[in-house]
């Protein structure tokens, strides 16, 4: 009788549902999701969140230390620094997708154009891959925000410009690993198309590492971004990015060092949360793992 | 050992020109006529012709990039619109204060990365392990200005140890240095730790653990000189985020280095100065690069027999 019923397949043995057990075994990890969970949020339903509206000025109240009523104390304008943070949380996060997101789409085409073509196709993109890495991310986004002025959309843009290439790196390794296998060779066999193959075919099986590396380039996205901000490079005022918050802090450092401290914790916390659940994620997708 | 060197420095040739097409490219690409970024926008046709005349913006793109280049290798660099000084000559002022705190910050931050990330991989997965790599991960979740900041407010301000900012002295370094060493320690640490997990790996440990010898004689008569090849090549890696990172602490600790002036240049549209930066701080680091990697190559047996 019970061979029979474990001849069966059970739903839990599913590799998803496999990856979610091992997933959430990990404490870190749980952690992790809590803290992004938290952050998320904030930035969606920060008008409710917020105690006040973030370019609410208050002038007799300036420069107040953390408080019941202003829980990280208030800035030069007497705007209510905790508001302030949960806005920012907004500018983080669209950056931080946002920016990652154009690396993805230019990484993942550069990427399996490469590893799949190969010859001189291939040459030329890692050539292109070794310039885009060479530059210093920072450096790199300082100068394409000299050229395109500041905005969200160019720092967005200018942090792609770098982070691409780790995203066309590992494509092109999990391509050129792929192509060789049989499934592919037969799906070319059966006379699909070159595009068919990549899209329907190797894509599917190349995508792991990518998710595990996304998880990982969005704080550092997140981390150019405040530094561009705080250079003032970044989001323009009165739109706050916790770059921003501390770089107006930064002329009251002193006298008020709550504005420049509440930032960078959450700062610190958020990516501390994505580094912790892409570790977790990469544990969990190792197939070497798997007992 | 001499012919690996020499062929190192030629594929450095295509790589350093590709830079500076990158950053000639630099103005032209920028949004409007690069003549607006020179002259401001209330002057006459003619006088705008004659000024773009006399910069030579006005033949084809390539001639200008031949010129631009012909003028790098002599040094001229341009001037600068708001100082009305030879780029080169501010940049020679500064490079020194830019080269000195990058160069601390990375003895630093080797200082630090590395008797740690060995301890780690030695003893890994006990308390040792998980509280560094633990502390690792807060570090490498710090932006280096933010924690430059916190160590200035506690430091020079509450406990008046060092000064709040300016260049000269070594306390004058150490605040800045600090920042970055650290923050840099904690990603080379873990990089270190892996290195050296590879190399425990490999039979000749387990050869040497067979014969007997104490672990601590087998960590340190073979696994830490085969470590330290790769970790030499971190050096090389790091040499660019370090000064990607001093261009903010050096406005976060006023030290008049390149990244201020680069930073200053960019907000007030002093595009010869940017250029003349960019590519003078490429150029180190792509140099840095190379340095690490002869640096290697001396290093590892195995590259002197080719």
């Amino acid at each position: 009788m019970e061979q029979v019923a474990q001849a069966v397949p059970d739903k839990s043995d599913s590799g998803f549902s496999e990856f979610k057990r091992r997933l959430f075994r990990n404490r870190a990890a749980i952690f992790g999701v809590i803290i992004l969970s938290l952050m998320l949020l904030c930035a969606v339903f920060a008008p409710w969140l917020a105690l006040s509206d973030y370019a609410r000025q208050d002038l007799p109240s300036m420069l107040q230390a953390p408080s019941w009523g202003h829980p990280f104390g208030t800035d030069e304008f007497g705007r209510d620094i905790f508001s302030r943070i949960v806005y920012g949380a907004r500018v983080s996060l669209v950056v931080g997708f946002l920016a990652v997101g154009i690396s993805l789409a230019i990484g993942l085409l550069l990427g399996s154009l490469a590893g799949y073509f190969g010859g001189f196709v291939d040459h030329g993109i890692c050539a292109l891959i070794d310039i885009a890495w060479a530059f210093p991310m920072t450096l790199l986004a300082i100068a394409i925000i000299a050229i395109l002025g500041p905005s969200l959309f160019n720092v967005c843009l200018a942090i792609a410009a770098s982070s691409w290439a780790a995203f066309a790196r590992i494509v092109r390794g999990q391509f050129l690993s792929l192509k060789s296998q049989e499934f592919v060779e037969a799906a070319r066999i059966l006379g699909f198309s070159d595009g068919r193959i990549i899209l329907r075919h190797i894509f599917p099986n190349a995508i792991a590492p990518v998710v595990v590396l996304t998880t990982l380039e969005v704080p550092k996205a997140i981390i150019v971004e405040a530094t561009l901000s705080f250079l003032g490079l970044g989001v323009q005022p009165p739109i706050p990015s916790w770059g921003s918050i501390m770089s107006s802090g930064r002329s009251f450092l002193f006298e008020a060092p709550w504005i420049t401290l509440f930032p960078g914790l959450m700062i610190v916390l958020v990516v501390m949360g994505f580094n912790l659940f892409g570790d977790a994620l990469r544990d969990s997708l190792d197939p070497r793992l798997r007992n | 050992m001499l012919r690996y060197a020499i062929k190192r420095i030629f594929l450095l040739i295509p790589i350093l020109l590709g830079m500076t097409v990158i950053v000639f490219s630099m103005l032209h690409l920028a949004p409007g006529d690069p003549i607006d970024l020179v002259v401001g926008p209330n002057v006459t046709p003619e006088v705008r012709e004659n000024i773009r005349h006399q910069y030579g913006l006005d033949r084809p793109v390539a001639i200008q990039y031949v010129s631009f280049v012909k003028r790098l290798l002599r040094g001229d660099l341009g001037q600068s619109i708001l100082q009305h000084k030879p780029v080169a000559e501010i940049i020679l002022e500064k490079f020194p204060v830019t080269l000195e705190l990058g160069l601390t910050s990375l003895v630093i931050s080797f200082l630090i990365a590395v008797p740690i990330g060995i301890k780690a991989a030695v003893k890994r997965n006990t308390v040792t392990d998980y509280a560094s790599m633990s502390l690792s991960l807060v570090g490498m979740s710090m932006p280096t200005f933010w924690f430059g900041l916190m160590l200035l407010y506690l430091f020079a301000y509450k406990l008046r140890l060092f000064p709040i900012s300016g260049y000269g002295t070594w306390r004058h370094l150490f605040l800045p240095a600090l920042a970055i060493g650290i923050t840099d320690a904690a990603l080379t640490a873990r990089m270190v730790r892996s290195s050296m997990l590879e190399v425990i790996r490999q039979d000749y440990i387990r050869t040497a653990h067979s014969k007997g010898l104490s672990e601590k004689a087998v960590i340190n008569r073979h696994a830490l000189k085969n470590a330290l090849i790769p970790i030499i090549t971190l050096l090389g890696l790091r040499i660019g985020w370090i000064m990607g990172g001093s261009v903010v602490v050096e406005i976060v600790f006023t030290r008049p280095g390149l990244g201020r002036m680069m930073v200053e240049a960019i907000l007030s549209r002093d595009y010869p100065v940017v250029q003349g930066g960019m590519v003078v701080l490429t150029a180190a680091i792509i140099l840095g690069n190379l340095l690490a990697d002869v640096l290697y190559a001396v290093v590892d047996p195995r590259i002197k027999l080719r």
